[in-house]
């Protein structure tokens, strides 16, 4: 099953596509006008989130890692914009 | 400080202004290009941000037929449109200021350069968003940056005389977007700032070399790309500009 999310931060979109099999993500693809720091990191965001199940408390701990571990920087946007964003809780289903 | 004035443009070719961007980014990183403010334009092309893909972000049918060149640029943040009468300018240069990965101070300080050059000029413009500017309310100008090696990389797109029709025709701006600015229409956002203040394309030019002069001392000389960028240049737009895999995925 493939699911797209739009998210509308404060201040920037953030978009998800991911494909889930039996509510675990098994690929996810991040695209939007955010920014993050260094840009590639983006790439380890989504490595992370493969095989993660999909849903708030697992992605949650997922980004968290991530944010925590790499030292990343995503000005004007959250952590838990990410997490809204990759879950779909609080976002706009396309 | 004194700093490179480089003008060189490639109308035509924004895949390789943004090779040419990079270039000098790397090698000013590596001591060995000088700090430089770059100022350029093209003739018709949409630039995405580094996280974006054509699809999501761009009315395909409406950028084919009027032949809009595609392009992605280094740093995040949205899509743009680009005609000659939008100027964009790129600051390169070692972080002489202090700066380390303070975004927030960075916007502050190469956007306020620009907003006090307006205001003696007499035109009032704010950033209400820290990396845009407006007038009247309305967006004249997008920025976008990256820092890497205690290297920065600020670069930010002028509407001065630009088709704002095309502008909003090309770009697909989404719903949810708009609906949080509270207005129907991307064409309400924008604005030319020679609509708003008489302004033309050489005085917006003059108040962008004039403010960094002022607040951040900059002493320029007029010079061009040197050997080194432009063979950076050639490599970078044959293995990554111009590769579909660099524009059409989200390759990063």
């Amino acid at each position: 099953m493939i699911v797209n999310n739009i998210y509308k931060a404060k201040k920037g979109l953030i978009r998800v596509t991911k494909r889930l099999e039996n509510g675990v993500i098994i690929d996810v693809k991040i695209t939007g006008d955010f920014f993050m720091y260094p840009e590639e990191y983006l790439l380890d965001l989504e490595r992370r989130l493969r095989g993660v199940r999909d849903d708030k408390d697992a992605v949650e701990k997922a980004v968290s890692e991530f944010f925590r571990e790499t030292g990343a920087i995503t000005p004007f946007i959250t952590e838990k914009d990410f997490v809204a964003a990759i879950t779909g809780v609080e976002a706009h289903e396309s | 400080m004194k700093v490179r004035l480089l003008l060189r443009e490639f109308l035509d070719d924004p895949r390789r202004s943004l090779a040419t961007e990079e270039a000098i980014f790397r090698l000013v990183s590596e001591g060995r290009s000088p700090p430089t403010l770059w100022l350029w334009r093209h003739s018709g092309a949409v630039i995405l941000g580094r996280f974006q893909v054509p699809e999501e972000e761009l009315n395909m049918d409406y950028v084919k037929e009027h032949g809009l060149i595609i392009a992605k640029r280094l740093t995040g943040g949205g899509a743009i449109y680009q005609d000659l009468g939008n100027i964009i300018y790129s600051i390169i240069m070692k972080d002489s200021l202090g700066i380390g990965l303070d975004f927030v101070r960075m916007y502050r300080i190469f956007i306020g350069a620009f907003l006090n050059s307006l205001k003696k000029k007499g035109v009032i413009a704010e950033s209400p968003a820290l990396n845009d500017v407006t007038v009247n309310g309305k967006k004249v100008m997008g920025t976008a940056a990256t820092i890497s090696k205690s290297t920065i990389l600020f670069h930010a797109t002028m509407l001065v005389k630009s088709d704002l029709r095309a502008l909003a025709s090309a770009l697909k701006v989404p719903r949810e977007k708009l609906q949080d600015k509270g207005v129907e229409n991307v064409m309400h956002r924008v604005t030319n700032l020679y609509d708003e203040t008489g302004m033309g394309i050489l005085e917006a030019t003059y108040a962008v070399i004039d403010g960094y002069s002022q607040q951040l001392g900059f002493e320029y000389y007029r010079d061009e790309l040197t050997e080194e960028e432009k063979e950076l240049s050639n490599k970078l737009y044959n293995e990554k500009y111009n590769t579909k895999e660099w524009i059409f995925e989200r390759q990063i």
